[in-house]
């Protein structure tokens, strides 16, 4: 497996004029080409941040403080602007949530295709042309909707251009954030579907940011949890599924409901996200947690990981086998 | 009187069953905004069909989840039903008493009974009154209390929808609370007066997963204490599993299915809610990539397709279903669907 992505340490912080919120607080993680990482949380735990530190986009007053994000040899946090400003959209794809925001209304989709590709690469209008009509074929839009402006499109076919857009130039790694979140179910399972498609076709690896744990562990290779600002615990999908490590992540899979089972009281997890302004001392989560234990509420958890698996949790300093 | 008792079917057994609701041939057609030149030209009136023709009975006790894609009409008929917007046609029947064009004084006197709870917590709280304040102002406008027994019935509400203890949060702003908090304030204040029926238009789609299931519950438990009726509508089929009695899957502004809950997730008829179903995630790996046979994507409400509005997109549409347009059928007991071709397997 050839790692694409690399994360050490990365701390994110925003400087608010009411204090410092750390929104991504000494993460690491990577993600191997063609592979589909579900990095998942809830709203407020730094997902966000974690994707957009990634190309250096996050807005003031938000600043990476520390760490090494390596794409492909390079250290991203090293790269001057402007070599960094190739990056992005050629080698590393975006796209939001929103994609109505994310394209110029003012200007027909396929001449906002053709300019990026012509930013990015040496080729002239004509061949653009057909690597833009490539890419809208790919996501299932006919060349008829070339001329269209974007709000000649439904919100589907929006975030297909979108996706048409993100991945045209072949990058290496995409980054989704919450790339189906404002789209329906039918259209959300069409376009995970798709993207599924372009991990294998183009061995893309494709971090998908999402609050949705269902989608993420029933389309990803493995799972990433977040909450408030750190990652409690990492793994194959399969294994997360079936057998978390994390009390937060053995919560939160057993409060969503499954339409497949039959209906029983789902778990909610008491209490609040913290403030991250003020987070608690030791484990972030130990004041939602069931399993506290006076340890938890002193020192922070460290990294313990076996084979595959991640987990940051007091319940497994003994090894990983003593908190089951 | 239109049927206000009915005898049917419930989980358990045969009983008497009253209709706290009942939509007769509902419509709500928005006019579309037109150009100057347009109107110059006198070009033909075009709407926008959001509830197109809803037949539908509403049982006293019972939590009916109405289900559809966004777009499908489903906000619009619950704003029908509260008499925040008024129909363009049909009746709309309360405890058998037709409230369809009821205005003034009558039906503030309506409002009463009947309270709806938003999606949005952000923007359904004024962030300018305190929390005890924004309890107590129903209470206010009917009249129905004042000094320290208001603030003790505010206190109680308080305390019943878990925002405890309650004299910590009745000084607060809307400010100081978090989004699962808020909401409960916004049920608090739909409960203060003690409807009979509740409108939930999508009351946990903004709240943070981990704290969905604690507003499910509340909402539950309240139901049971206070004897509500709820239309909870949601686009998320998984929350309508887990809170109605009974569900109803609307599709560009007409209800093609409804049925108890058990009946629609075991034996879904329309290929709409089929396709529905099997695109709703589950939380374990997928084997396979889902197979998803609807085409294309919801088509305008102004101009829906003629025949079954769904023809265009059905994997299994046939010549009829181009011409003429399906009625609900009762298929098995209970259960009903608008399609040519829903046989009970």
């Amino acid at each position: 497996m050839e790692e694409i992505l690399s994360i050490r340490n990365l701390k994110t912080y925003y400087f608010t004029r009411d204090g410092v919120v750390r929104a991504v607080d000494n993460v690491s993680l990577s993600i191997n080409r063609g592979e589909l990482l579900g990095l998942v949380g809830e709203s407020g735990s730094g997902k966000s941040s974690l994707g957009l530190s990634i190309v250096r986009l996050i807005p003031p007053p938000g600043r990476i403080v520390d760490g090494e994000i390596t794409f492909r040899g390079m250290n991203l946090l090293k790269l001057p602007e402007k070599e960094l400003r190739n990056i992005r959209g050629k080698h590393i794809g975006m796209i939001f949530q929103d994609p109505l925001t994310s394209l110029d209304p003012l200007r027909k989709i396929g001449d906002q295709l053709v300019e990026t590709i012509i930013v990015h690469t040496r080729v002239n209008e004509e061949e653009a042309k057909e690597i833009a009509l490539r890419a809208l074929e790919r996501v299932g839009i006919a060349p008829d909707r070339f001329d269209d402006y974007p709000h000649q499109l439904s919100g589907g076919m929006r975030q297909r251009v979108m996706i048409a857009m993100a991945t045209m130039l072949n990058p290496d790694l995409l980054i989704a954030d919450e790339p189906t979140t404002a789209l329906d179910v039918i259209v959300q399972s069409r376009i995970m579907d798709l993207l599924s498609d372009l991990k294998k076709s183009m061995k893309m690896a494709i971090l998908l940011i999402t609050h949705d744990l269902a989608l993420v562990i029933e389309r990803s290779d493995r799972v990433a949890v977040m909450y408030a600002g750190e990652l409690c615990e990492v793994g194959p999908s399969e294994v997360i599924s079936q057998e978390p490590l994390h009390p937060y992540t053995q919560l939160l899979l057993e409060s969503i409901p499954d339409i497949e089972k039959p209906r029983t009281k789902l778990v909610y997890i008491p209490g609040n996200p913290p403030d991250m302004r003020n987070p608690p001392t030791g484990c972030r989560f130990w004041p939602r947690c069931p399993k506290v234990m006076d340890v938890c509420k002193r020192i922070s958890p460290r990294s313990l990981e076996l084979d595959d698996r991640f987990v940051r949790c007091h319940l497994y300093n003994g090894g990983l086998e003593c908190g089951r | 009187m239109i049927g206000l008792l009915d005898v049917t079917y419930t989980m358990g057994g045969w009983s008497v069953v009253d209709e706290i609701l009942r939509l007769i041939d509902v419509r709500k057609w928005f006019p579309v905004q037109k150009s100057f030149l347009e109107r110059l030209l006198a070009k033909e009136r075009l709407f926008i069909k959001a509830v197109d023709g809803v037949n539908l009975t509403v049982w006293r006790g019972e939590t009916l989840a109405l289900v559809g894609e966004s777009g499908c009409g489903k906000t619009t008929l619950g704003r029908l039903i509260v008499r925040l917007i008024d129909p363009t046609s049909g009746r709309i029947i309360f405890n058998g008493m037709d409230i369809t064009n009821l205005q003034g004084e009558e039906l503030r006197r309506l409002r009463r009974r009947m309270q709806i709870i938003f999606q949005d917590p952000y923007a359904s709280l004024n962030p300018r009154m305190t929390i005890g304040e924004q309890v107590a102002h129903p209470l206010k406008i009917h009249e129905l209390a004042q000094g320290s027994e208001l603030r003790d019935i505010v206190m109680k509400a308080l305390e019943q929808v878990g925002l405890t203890p309650p004299e910590k949060f009745y000084n607060a702003y809307p400010r100081e609370l978090s989004g699962g908090q808020r909401q409960r304030v916004a049920i608090a204040r739909s409960i203060v007066l003690k409807p009979e029926l509740v409108v939930a238009d999508e009351p946990v789609s903004m709240i943070d997963v981990s704290l969905r299931a604690s507003i499910l519950d509340l909402m539950l438990t309240l139901k049971q204490e206070l004897n509500l009726t709820y239309i909870f509508i949601t686009h998320d089929l998984a929350v309508a599993k887990y809170i109605a009695d009974r569900i109803a899957v609307m599709y560009l502004g007409k209800i093609v299915e409804h049925g108890p809950s058990e009946l629609i997730f075991e034996n879904p008829l329309h290929p709409y809610t089929k396709a529905l179903l099997s695109s709703i995630p589950i939380p374990r790996p997928l084997k396979e990539p889902r197979k998803v046979e609807l085409k294309g994507e919801v088509p305008n409400p102004i101009n829906p397709p003629p025949g079954c509005r769904f023809h265009p997109r059905c994997p299994i549409a046939g010549e009829i279903c181009r011409r003429e347009e399906p009625e609900l059928r009762e298929i098995e007991k209970d259960h009903y669907v608008a399609c040519f071709y829903a046989i009970c397997s």
